[in-house]
């Protein structure tokens, strides 16, 4: 019985199977059957660097294009637009010429195609399903609210706890009171507060003592410490103009920091981008992951650039970012010594910004924390102990930060032709008693090379 | 009557002690504070800094005159120094953009030149070749390139894969025939989807990927290709576009 019923099962839905597989058959021969995964390697090799299937891009989106041209001209005309725009649009096809003037008049550069690799191509297109964004909404719940919430439990505990203790000491005056009314003893009602405080401290001078001496002494030390803070400015993170995400750019996207900050190699500055570097992307992009439209739009309104007509209206305006690390006038530094001679990563000053939000003055503890526990990253090698953007924290880095001198001269390579530190390499060849000094500990520090130079900085 | 007093008084100070506790928390708007002024306000100019404050007061009137010159743009036809080898790669580009480069690609005033591509595509790389040009040029290639062509060239960088931006063809595919000229055309004006990079790579840093892309094209970047030997295959992509140098080629504004 079971067998039987099992077979039946069988016949049914070999079957269904068959009928569906029929119908759907029929289906496709009105919609022209194509082979999808041959159409998407053709798509790929000849359509994807100006098409995409579900939202117009150079060209316009090509999901429903079949159909369109049907529509409005005929589908034979829809295969030699293909094939060779320009000769349907110099013929006067009425509908080419109103793309070709929608799109600004860009021709499409002719394709050599045939009818059935067009066919290949469109059943990719119809059955594309954009990627599924995996980075959406995982940005706007930063670690920073919660600690915020935490920390504002913490600070009605302590009110609360402080409200307690509070009415507890008026209840247990309130009711020595009554029992020294019971008790027949006097009450002194002139006895004003501040006479009563004193009292009560004379009569517990032993512990009051203690508490105040602790008291005194916290204070101390919280003011010392907020007196370090002074010239430390660590945490900065100013609002900036433009609600940028360095975590959805540098560490989703996987772009580059020198993509962007292009000049750290040849330049003082790192530079913020202009807008044409953010435009290199955002031509195309006109929906962000985290902020939508209305960010974007802000670099649109820079750039002069206009979503509908898809052109550059050459109406031009800055963007005001705000400076975060800053340094006073006393103090020279150079990005492009620091990271192209020095060969140092972005990290080692700035922190892991794949992991935040908006440019922030990074503190120690994040600086010596990048890469820990991070298996994808390298750690810092040098681990601070002085405040960012102070002049002990470039002291000690200076110190600390080793320079392979021998390694980095260019073999027969001239004087003028060598690299930075392969001719103070050929130098101290030349004098080789302090270039011994040097190697005492096996390794020449940057402030032995002159990092603790004062006129290297300040002049 | 004295217990609510001290009620009151207990409660202020409370209250006192909680403010001047939660002031202590740092406001990351506010960069910290200073001493005296440590020259921080930069009497000479540097870049990125607001000047509308003049001698401690801001000034609305400068903000405005400033705010149109935020970033200032260089001179017109200025040739950036580049240290020793100036003149060697930021020589101005000989070749025009494309018609239209200024609607498309937002490169306002630059000179425009239908057969500017034409023009550029035999041009030959300046830059001797080199293991270390083509090291070079890797990690340009890496840094500039790579994000949405992808490591090895195949189109497949990270940003095509979210979809919302369309994949360049492989340079071992669609790519393998453009010369080493039509790349740094390419780069220096864009095309299509891909903007301008001429703000980024300098002439030598581009004609260094140039040879990187080569090699991922498959064909031999060290290979010096003559106008004789290629000229032969032209495609005939440009068949239809008839090669007319525009007139007005200065048509920008």
């Amino acid at each position: 019985m079971k067998i039987y019923s099992s077979f039946i099962s069988q016949r049914f839905r070999l079957l269904t199977l068959t009928v569906f597989s029929i119908l759907s058959f029929s289906y496709n021969i009105h919609a022209q059957d194509g082979d999808a995964a041959a159409g998407e390697q053709l798509f790929q090799a000849n359509c994807s660097s100006c098409h995409l299937p579900h939202m117009d891009a150079t060209g316009p989106a090509l999901k429903g294009a079949r159909e369109r041209w049907i529509e409005n001209s005929s589908e034979e005309n829809f295969y030699a637009w293909i094939k060779n725009s320009k000769k349907l649009i110099d013929a006067g096809e009425p509908y080419a010429n109103s793309i070709y003037k929608e799109w600004n008049k860009t021709a499409m550069t002719p394709q050599a195609l045939t009818n059935e690799q067009i066919d290949d191509i469109f059943a990719y297109v119809e059955e594309y399903q954009p990627p599924v964004s995996e980075t959406a909404s995982t940005d706007a719940v930063g670690v920073g609210g919660e600690e915020e919430g935490s920390d504002a439990i913490w600070w009605i505990i302590g009110v609360l706890l402080i409200v307690v203790v509070g009415a507890a000491g008026t209840v247990r005056g309130q009711l020595s009171k009554i029992a020294k009314v019971q008790a027949g003893e006097p009450i002194d009602e002139s006895e004003t507060v501040v006479q009563g405080a004193r009292r009560w401290a004379w009569n517990n001078r032993g512990w009051f003592g203690v508490v105040v001496l602790v008291v005194v002494v916290a204070l101390l030390t919280a003011g010392m410490m907020d007196l370090m803070k002074i010239g430390v400015f660590e945490d900065y993170q100013p609002e900036q103009p433009i609600e940028y995400s360095h975590k959805l750019h540098a560490g989703d996207l996987a772009i580059d920091c020198k993509y962007c900050h292009n000049a750290v190699t040849k330049s003082k500055h790192a530079t913020i981008p202009t807008v044409n570097v953010c435009m290199n992307c955002h031509k195309q992009v006109a929906e962000g992951t985290n902020t939508g439209t209305a960010e974007i739009d802000k670099i649109y309104a820079a750039a002069g650039w206009d979503k509908a007509t898809k052109t550059y209206s050459g109406k031009t305006q800055p963007i005001q970012w705000v400076k975060v690390h800053n340094l006073p006038d006393h103090v020279y530094f150079n990005h492009s010594q620091h990271v192209e001679v020095g060969g140092i990563d972005c990290a080692q000053c700035h922190g892991d910004m794949k992991r935040e939000t908006v440019a922030r003055v990074m503190s120690t503890e994040d600086l010596n924390n990048v890469g820990v526990n991070n298996p994808d990253q390298e750690e810092n090698p040098i681990k601070f102990t002085r405040p960012t953007l102070t002049m002990g924290w470039c002291i000690e880095c200076h110190q600390l930060s080793n320079v392979d001198v021998a390694g980095s001269h260019i073999p027969g390579a001239d004087e003028s032709e060598d690299s930075y530190y392969g001719v103070i390499h050929q130098r101290l060849l030349k004098d080789k008693e302090t270039y011994q000094k040097y190697l005492e500990d096996d390794a020449v520090s940057v402030a032995e090379l002159g990092g603790w130079e004062c006129a290297k900085c300040h002049y | 009557m004295t217990m609510e007093v001290k009620n009151i008084k207990k409660l202020g100070i409370v209250a006192l002690m909680a403010g001047a506790m939660l002031s202590c928390k740092g406001d990351e708007q506010s960069p910290g504070m200073e001493y005296m002024p440590d020259m921080y306000r930069s009497p000479a100019v540097e870049g990125y800094w607001d000047y509308a404050e003049i001698q401690g007061k801001y000034s609305e009137d400068a903000y405005n005159k400033l705010f149109e010159k935020y970033s200032f743009a260089p001179p017109a036809g200025t040739i950036p120094y580049a240290g020793p080898h100036a003149g060697k790669e930021d020589m101005p580009y000989e070749h025009g953009a494309p018609i239209g480069a200024d609607k498309t690609h937002g490169l306002y005033g630059v000179r425009q030149d239908s057969a500017g591509i034409l023009n550029a595509k035999w041009d030959k790389n300046p830059i001797a070749f080199s293991d270390e040009a083509l090291k070079d040029g890797q990690v340009l290639y890496e840094r500039f390139c790579s994000h949405c062509h992808g490591m090895e060239g195949a189109g497949d960088g990270a940003i095509p894969g979210t979809g919302k931006f369309p994949a360049p063809g492989a340079f071992s595919g669609p790519l393998k025939d453009k010369t080493g000229g039509e790349i740094f055309y390419t780069i220096t004006y864009g095309k299509g989807a891909m903007g301008s990079h001429a703000s980024q790579l300098n002439k030598e840093e581009r004609w260094k990927v140039v040879y990187y892309v080569q090699k991922l094209q498959g064909n031999d970047p060290g290979a010096e290709t003559t106008s004789d030997t290629v000229a032969v295959d032209q495609p005939a992509v440009q068949d239809d576009a008839p090669i007319v140098p525009e007139e007005n080629a200065h048509n920008t504004h």
